[in-house]
C-alpha cells in the first residue's frame, strides 16, 4: 500500500491534472468515527448482500417447472456452481459444500462489479477487510473439514505427503507447512484485492484523464481515445469481476477437497 | 494428473493450477527465508539466500508432482 502510494506521490502530472491517489479507496464515515466505523464499504457489503439474497429471492420464489426469465439464469448460475466447482473438483461429497461455495461466487461477484454500477463506482473488495475476512472465513472450513473427517491425521496428512522417502521429509514439510496455512489464505485474499484495486484505480485514471484532455482544443482528440479505452476497460472489468469470484470458489474447492482427499 | 483429472474436467485443472502456484511461490519462499535467517546468523551476504530458494523450487517442483502429478497406479499403497 505506502509503495502504490509512493509511486502515485513521485509522478508530476501536468497542471491542472487532477490525479488519483488511493485517497479515491479512503471513504468518509458514514456512522460512528474512528477506524470500526461503518463507512462507504460497509455499507457497499450489505448492499452485495441485499443484491445477492433479492436475486435469490426473485428467482425462486415462485419456482416454475419451466424456468423463465430470472429464474433461468439463476439456475444456471447454481447449476455451474453445483455441477462445474463443487461436483467436478471436490467429488460427490462436495454437494454439502454448494450452499457455501454459492454463497461465496455470487457474494464476491456483486461486491465486485459494484466497481461498475453507476452511483456506486468503488468494488467493495477493494479494501482489504472483505477479502481478507473471506479468506479467513476458507481457510477456518478447509481445516475445519479436514479435522472433522481425519482427525489428527489430517495434519499429518498434510504435513507428510505420503509416498515420499524420508530424508525429503526435511525439505517438503516447511513448505506444506508455509503454503496450506499461510500462503493459502493470503493469495486468497490478496488476489481478490489486487485485481479489483488495480482495476478501479485504472479506471479512475482513465476517466480522470478523459475529462482532463477534453478540457483543451490541443488535446480533445486524445481525451476521445482515452475515453473510448477507459469504455472498453470497464467490459474489461466485468470481466475481471466474473473471474475474481470465479477463481476465489473453485480455490476454496480445490483446498476443501484436498483436506476431504489427502491422498489425491 | 490420472488420480485429481479423473473427477475433474478442465474447470478443476484450473483451480489446481493456481494451487500449483501456491505450493511453487511458498517453496521459494520458505527456503528462501530459511537461507536468509542462515546467512544473518553466520554473517554471510547474499550466499544462502540464493542457495535456498534454489533448493525451494526443486523442491516445491517435487512436491507438486507429489501431490498432483503422480499417477494412482505406481503410487505405493
Amino acid at each position: 500500500m505506502s509503495a502504490v502510494l509512493a509511486l502515485l506521490g513521485s509522478s508530476r502530472p501536468p497542471e491542472g491534472f487532477e490525479k488519483p491517489t488511493a485517497e479515491i479507496f479512503d471513504t468518509a464515515c458514514l456512522i460512528g468515527s474512528g477506524d470500526f466505523c461503518f463507512n462507504r464499504i460497509a455499507l457497499y457489503m450489505f448492499v452485495a448482500a441485499a443484491i445477492v439474497v433479492a436475486l435469490f429471492v426473485l428467482a425462486f420464489a415462485r419456482p416454475r417447472l419451466v424456468p423463465r426469465g430470472i429464474q433461468n439464469l439463476m439456475e444456471s448460475g447454481v447449476e455451474f456452481v453445483r455441477n462445474q466447482i463443487a461436483v467436478e473438483v471436490i467429488g460427490h461429497d462436495g454437494i454439502r459444500f454448494v450452499p457455501l461455495l454459492l454463497s461465496l461466487f455470487f457474494f464476491i461477484f456483486a461486491a465486485n462489479i459494484l466497481g461498475i454500477v453507476p452511483f456506486f463506482q468503488l468494488p467493495a473488495t477493494s479494501r482489504m477487510a472483505i477479502p481478507a475476512f473471506l479468506a479467513v472465513v476458507v481457510w477456518l472450513v478447509f481445516n475445519a473439514v479436514g479435522i472433522q473427517h481425519h482427525g489428527l491425521r489430517y495434519f499429518k496428512n498434510v504435513l507428510f505427503p505420503p509416498g515420499v522417502p524420508k530424508a525429503l521429509y526435511i525439505l517438503l514439510t516447511p513448505i506444506e507447512l508455509v503454503s496450506v496455512f499461510l500462503v493459502r489464505p493470503l493469495t486468497l485474499s490478496v488476489r481478490l484485492l489486487g485485481n479489483m484495486f488495480a482495476g478501479h484505480m485504472l479506471l479512475t485514471i482513465f476517466f480522470l484523464g478523459t475529462a482532463y484532455l477534453l478540457a483543451q482544443w490541443k488535446t480533445v482528440a486524445f481525451g476521445v481515445a482515452a475515453f473510448g479505452l477507459g469504455v472498453g476497460l470497464v467490459g474489461f472489468e466485468i470481466l475481471v469481476a466474473v473471474l475474481q469470484a470465479y477463481i476465489f470458489t473453485i480455490l476454496t474447492a480445490v483446498y476443501i477437497g484436498g483436506a476431504l482427499h489427502p491422498e489425491h | 494428473m490420472a488420480g485429481r483429472t479423473d473427477r475433474g474436467g478442465s474447470w478443476a485443472a484450473a483451480g489446481e493450477a493456481w494451487a500449483v502456484i501456491g505450493t511453487l511461490a511458498a517453496g521459494i519462499v520458505t527456503w528462501g527465508a530459511i537461507g536468509y535467517l542462515v546467512d544473518r546468523l553466520a554473517g554471510f551476504r547474499w550466499l544462502f539466500l540464493p542457495i535456498g530458494m534454489v533448493i525451494g523450487v526443486a523442491a516445491a517442483i517435487y512436491l507438486v508432482y507429489v501431490r498432483y502429478g503422480r499417477d494412482d497406479h505406481d503410487r505405493p499403497t
